[in-house]
């Protein structure tokens, strides 16, 4: 009975030693189903507050009122330094711990892009950003600029602003003013290039903007402009044509000098920045962002979700029956070459797509395409082999596998095959375990670069497109990095004919349908 | 003076030795060559021979203690080179940055588990800027590390895993005797972490932030540090100071004890807490202790005391750490690593046969009496538990520890340490 004991108690010591490594290489699947019942999240008074209100503007609306093109400078070369993609407002926070301010309201801008273009105090040079700020029920007010001749736009009637925060990342700190000007004070700044967004601390030092602390409603406009030292305001001009000092593109001596701006729901940018009126001489008026405790925003609806399983179902199906019709047309010509290697692959038949990719690569070993369809053939062995054999295994097969990739990179001929190359490796690097791997970041930059390269040459493969940008979603997801996956989220969302599937992976994160 | 003679009665066969160190070999494989390439494959090589040597030796030899220690200590030490050369290489410096705090970006240590499980039960939610499961070292990939270590070897964290605790074990064994000898009466020194702990976890609960390690923690001045912008950060920072001298470098070297792992680590107790549900114990036989005491003096954190000895009472304290000190120093063998819930039964059958076997005629019984001696080593819970600590000290301690070697190459071939 003892020896029996000893042993029983011996077998399960050698599987609890034998399972300490499983447990890592199933660190994203363990990680996962434990966070389904813990739900960790870390206390958000470290990252400046609770989310109070988002807003998501669309990418590449940087044009002002339609036409507005970046002044000619070498500064401005960067492609969405001036469009913002997002708008965060957290909640008011006292007592902040670890902090060096201690009572503050945090504000974040996103951008399309952030760089240091020239010789500014933070990583970002180009942009000057003005949040106009009312506090609902603060007395007073202004429906004109903090600066004459800055942005040339005037303030919804119905709310005034009572606080202007200017940031830019060429003076050593943002700086707030009231609308009377009896209040100025300085506003932390952080920026993050990683995230691409720039956050502002504003300190709740005075009495006034205290009022933000119990928890009333809030009216922003959010604009930002090219950045101009002397320029009044900061914000540049904009002229018909573009030069080193001015943006290009107005149309009006009164266009306003504003690149993006974010409008409220139901509104359009450039409906807004192009309502001004030359014959009354009249600023184009802006609306504002109302900010007031957040609502959930995104419900799941089980009904939804069920047709589109349903509809991605059927669509897949006639995706597969295409994919074996594409086949035998290939076939049928006689081709042997990648195209037919690619075929194969679409339809799972990979040990056929190894044969005619082993032929291509003994006789062209720097085929591109070849190269790319053979790491993935590779990386799928690494998968079966993790699944039944040795997982140090399966590690040298995914390592080989990003070897062919940058193999093939390197001898990519031309876009298309680039964009192989990408969408290959992408979708390796989404599919593997990231607490052993980590290649997640790298996915989302593969799928971001090959839908800009797609978008670039002008392809007519919109599904492609929209599925690299949804993929970046999903791999920044993966990585942990959940405001970039929102934004490509939003991006895809954006686009008018999404697919079944797409709709249907949508529709399960909580998108409603609409 | 100790007068240390290994015990050699503990020592595995060959064949236990090579079969152990080949699953060993396997992990190693997996966690430290698998998928690198140029100088880091240079490094994973140069520690792998390191790690199977290390593990080798310690079975074969039997002295479990000895060789723990080489691979404890050398794993702190390859541990805070790379560490600190990825802030410098990240941020510039080792300053936390108010940037660092709000992008989340705070390793996620060991030691602040404890101070977060209530504040996490409350108000649902981590105090502590860290990664939640992005990275080594996220919330998720130190829970998972520490539930795993607390299921297997429980407080045996504190002398198998921590890279903390090489230091103030390494700074023990400086000296060759102790220069304050500690009166053994005086051992409840052991049980003041304890009083740290709930301190911490009390205080964390009231200000909603990881207390110890925004003012207590010695290991800050070997990691990263808070600027100095304002009177209680400047505290603060003499505290680090005063903390690590004294605990992990003074006191230790002084007493030949693991002061401050023994005394002030909040993370020690909460190990001592929760390691009844582990595997494994450190158990007694007092038919075989002749009460030499020579285990009471050895024993690095006072675990063992002269009473439990004379009382018999067949086991070590709560705070023991499992790191098999005694076990090695006892002249009568009458120390060892027990089964939780099983004692090893004395005349197993499978060993019996073994001996009927050894005694016969012709080389299959001779093999199959050695594979039985095999068997009932390996199954043994002294090499199960070397096992299991060795391979998630391994782990642990892998990513930055091949950052050092690989960094070190770094500089010989290129002139640079940081990458």
């Amino acid at each position: 009975m003892k020896m029996a004991k000893y042993l029983i108690a011996a077998l399960f010591c050698i599987a609890a030693a034998y399972l300490i490594p499983k447990t890592f290489i199933y660190g994203d699947f363990i990680t996962g189903n434990i966070d389904r019942v813990l739900h960790l999240r870390v206390d958000p008074r470290f990252s400046g507050g609770e989310v109070l209100a988002k807003f998501l503007d669309e990418m590449g609306d940087d044009y002002g009122e339609g036409g507005l093109t970046y002044p000619r400078h070498e500064g401005f070369k960067e492609k969405g330094c001036l469009d913002i993609v997002r708008y965060t407002v957290y909640e008011p926070l006292v007592n902040a711990p670890w902090s060096n301010e201690q009572d503050f309201w945090q504000i974040a801008i996103t951008f399309a892009n952030v760089s240091k273009a020239f010789d500014s105090i933070y990583d970002f040079s180009q942009p000057v950003i003005h949040v106009y700020i009312d506090i609902d029920g603060d007395i007073g007010g202004s429906k004109e600029t903090a600066h004459s001749r800055a942005e040339l736009i005037k303030f919804d009637d119905e709310h005034p602003w009572d606080f202007m925060v200017q940031i830019d990342g060429n003076h050593k700190s943002g700086r707030l003013i009231s609308w009377d000007k009896t209040i100025e004070e300085k506003v932390s700044i952080y920026s993050v290039p990683e995230k691409k967004t720039i956050f502002a601390r504003i300190l709740l030092n005075n009495k006034r903007i205290k009022n933000v602390l119990d928890g009333r409603t809030t009216y922003h406009y959010v604009l930002t402009g090219a950045y101009d030292q002397y320029a009044s305001g900061n914000f540049m001009q904009v002229k018909n044509k573009a030069g080193i000092r001015n943006g290009g593109g107005a149309k009006s001596k009164l266009t306003p000098r504003v690149f993006d701006y974010v409008a409220p729901k139901g509104y359009k940018q450039k409906k807004l920045l192009s309502s001004y009126d030359e014959d009354m001489y009249t600023y184009a008026t802006v609306y504002p962002l109302e900010v007031k405790r957040t609502e959930q925003k995104y419900i799941q609806d089980a009904d939804s979700i069920e047709k589109y399983r349903e509809l991605a179902r059927k669509e897949n199906e006639n995706r597969r029956e295409a994919s074996l019709r594409e086949l035998e047309e290939i076939k049928a010509s006689g081709n042997r070459g990648v195209e037919l290697a690619s075929a194969y692959f679409r339809v799972e038949k990979y040990k056929e797509a190894e044969d005619i990719l082993d032929n291509i690569l003994e006789k062209h070993p720097d085929n591109s395409r070849a190269l790319a369809y053979k790491g993935s053939i590779i990386a799928i062995k690494g998968g079966e082999c993790l699944a039944t054999k040795s997982p140090a295994k399966a590690i040298g097969y995914v390592n080989t596998a990003y070897e062919y990739y940058d193999n093939a990179e390197i001898h990519a001929q031309n876009n298309e095959d680039i964009v192989v190359v990408l969408l290959n490796r992408g979708n390796l690097s989404i599919s593997v375990p990231e607490l052993v791997f980590q290649k997640s970041l790298q996915g989302a930059a593969d799928f971001l670069n090959a839908a800009e390269i797609l978008e670039n040459s002008g392809s007519a493969d919109k599904d492609l497109i929209i599925s690299c940008y949804y993929n970046a979603a999903t791999a920044y997801e993966r990585a942990g990095k959940e405001d970039e996956a929102e934004i490509y989220l939003f991006r895809t969302l954006s686009f008018d004919d999404l697919s079944h599937s797409l709709r249907y992976e949508l529709v399960k994160k909580g998108y409603v349908d609409e | 003076m100790l007068n240390i003679k290994y015990n050699k009665n503990k020592k595995f066969s060959l064949p236990a030795s090579i079969i152990m160190t080949f699953f060993i070999a396997l992990n190693v494989h997996f966690f430290v060559i698998a998928g690198r390439t140029g100088l880091e494959a240079i490094g994973a090589w140069i520690l792998t021979v390191f790690y199977i040597s290390v593990y080798f030796l310690m079975l074969y030899t039997g002295n479990i203690s000895k060789y723990r220690r080489i691979f404890f200590v050398t794993a702190t030490l390859i541990f805070f080179p790379a560490f600190i050369a990825i802030l410098f290489e990240t941020r510039g410096s080792m300053i936390l940055t108010g940037k660092d705090v709000f992008m989340s970006e705070t390793p996620f240590c060991h030691i602040v588990t404890p101070m977060t499980i209530i504040p996490y039960m409350l108000f649902k939610s981590v105090i502590f800027p860290a990664q939640v499961s992005v990275g080594h070292a996220s919330i998720y990939s130190m829970f998972i590390i520490w539930l795993i270590a607390t299921l297997t070897i429980g407080r045996g964290w504190c002398s198998w895993i921590c890279f903390y605790g090489g230091w103030d074990e390494g700074v023990s064994r400086i000296a060759k005797i102790p220069v304050i000898k500690l009166d053994p009466k005086s051992n409840k020194i052991r049980y003041f972490n304890f009083a740290v702990l709930a301190f911490v976890v009390l205080a964390s609960l009231t200000t909603l932030t990881a207390v110890y390690c925004e003012l207590l923690c010695p290991f800050k001045m070997i990691t990263e540090f808070g600027e100095i912008t304002d009177m209680k950060a400047f505290i603060s920072t003499i505290i680090f100071i005063l903390t690590f001298f004294s605990l992990v470098i003074v006191l230790p070297y002084l007493t030949k004890k693991r002061f401050q792992c023994m005394s002030f680590c909040p993370f020690g107790a909460f190990q001592s807490l929760v390691d009844k549900v582990s595997l494994y114990r450190v158990r007694i036989d007092t038919e075989k202790c002749i009460q030499c005491m020579k285990c009471v003096e050895s024993c690095p954190t006072m675990s063992l005391t002269e009473e439990i000895i004379k009382e018999g009472k067949g086991k070590s304290s709560i705070t023991c750490t499992k790191c098999g000190e005694c076990m090695d120093i006892c002249p009568k063998g009458a120390i060892d690593y027990q089964f939780a819930f099983a004692q090893t039964p004395k005349n197993p059958a499978w060993l019996n046969l073994a001996k009927r076997l050894s005694g016969a005629r012709g080389i299959l019984k001779k093999a199959l009496a050695a594979m039985l001696v095999s068997f009932n080593e390996i199954i043994s819970p002294r090499a199960l538990l070397s096992f299991s600590g060795f391979t998630i000290g391994m782990i642990i301690s892998t990513s930055f520890g091949l950052g050092t070697v690989h960094r070190l190459l770094n500089l010989i071939v290129n002139g640079s340490f940081l990458l």
